[in-house]
């Protein structure tokens, strides 16, 4: 056993982690009155702390959040009517633009070869699939970062 | 199977319904964690109105950001570190200390003078002392810093280990580990203090 004794953060040690204190500082704490007096007074500061009531709120704070939570199932209807209002708009403008264009459309087609032809149609097509899809994945990534990440 | 693993399965399956729009999945959360964040919220934010503000600032902060949660950590955990960082910007914000100087040496004066006193020098005034321990305590503990409290709090209340702690707090385990010391000690001298003032 030493003589000299030890510090308080070998009690500590001691207290709260006896595994890894050095046995010097075992042997000394068991034999040395003061400082087993020491880790008995830290033994009940740690039982006053455990014992201690737990604070809480006077309001049910789960209610309350999820009463402010925003409505996931509002936000995909949105989603959705607003995806309608573009189709419903683009099929308004294509269906304006054939019936006001009728005649100069049939002069075309008379003069165009229908191989031509297609290759018009699918060609437009393709483009306004991938416009359609690239704005959409745009939008999403907007919202995303918007809502869900700070 | 272990705890951990228990865990983290429990976590996905909540964090998972939560981002498919259940809302009561999400109440569950709240409830899981809602000790750890009442006592962190209440050792860093004195102010009774700022805290339930902050309360209900920080869930909507975890709701917001539960999406890039990558279960690295528990939830509640990661909760915790939502609720410590969102108190240390409300002390900012208020330019309050996160530990005070009086806090982080020893009471100089008082140990010089009385190094060899102890709490009790008997049984009886070891039992009378332990009535009035948790008043005083409870006293006490308030009276130190904001980040004494809650290390205080976190390890001998709620019963975190030191890794799960410097995840919440972002303090290397050392320095948890090296604050706590101080706070028990600080704790332990002004006790002594307050019950000699009271004894004599």
């Amino acid at each position: 056993m030493i003589n000299e004794h030890v510090t308080d953060m070998e009690i500590q040690l001691f207290i709260f982690e006896e595994e890894k204190c050095a046995i010097h500082v075992v042997e000394h704490i068991k034999h040395c009155p003061q400082c087993a007096i020491k880790a008995a007074e830290y033994n009940v500061l740690v039982e006053g702390i455990e014992q201690l009531e737990k604070p809480a709120f006077d309001f049910a704070l789960a209610d309350l959040v999820v009463e402010q939570l925003p409505q996931p199932q509002l936000r995909a209807r949105f989603d959705s009517l607003f995806l309608y209002i573009i189709a419903f708009v683009v099929i308004s403008f294509v269906a304006t633009a054939l019936y006001f264009f009728k005649d100069t459309r049939l002069n075309l087609a008379w003069k165009t070869s229908p191989a031509s032809t297609g290759l018009i149609i699918t060609t437009v097509a393709c483009i306004g699939i991938f416009l359609l899809a690239d704005l959409f994945r745009k939008y999403q990534r907007q919202m995303h970062a918007a809502n869900f990440i700070e | 199977m272990n705890n951990t693993t228990e865990n983290t399965f429990t976590d996905q399956a909540l964090v998972n319904k939560v981002l498919r729009g259940h809302t009561n999945a999400f109440k569950a959360i709240v409830k899981h964690t809602e000790g750890l964040v009442t006592q962190i919220i209440f050792k860093m934010v004195a102010n009774n109105e700022d805290r339930r503000d902050l309360a209900q600032d920080v869930y909507l902060k975890v709701y917001q950001k539960l999406s890039g949660f990558k279960f690295k950590s528990k939830l509640s955990t990661w909760v915790g570190q939502i609720t410590y960082n969102t108190c240390l910007n409300y002390l900012e914000k208020k330019k309050l200390v996160l530990i005070d100087e009086h806090d982080s040496g020893a009471n100089k004066q008082f140990e010089t003078s009385k190094n060899n006193t102890h709490l009790f020098s008997n049984e009886t005034e070891k039992l009378v002392f332990t009535k009035e321990l948790s008043q005083i305590l409870k006293k006490e503990i308030d009276n130190l810093s904001p980040l004494y409290k809650t290390l205080i709090t976190l390890y001998h209340n709620e019963d975190l280990s030191y890794s799960e702690i410097a995840q919440i707090t972002e303090l290397p385990e050392g320095t948890v580990k090296n604050y706590l010391f101080r706070a028990r000690k600080v704790l332990r001298e002004r006790l002594q203090l307050t019950y000699k003032t009271q004894a004599s």
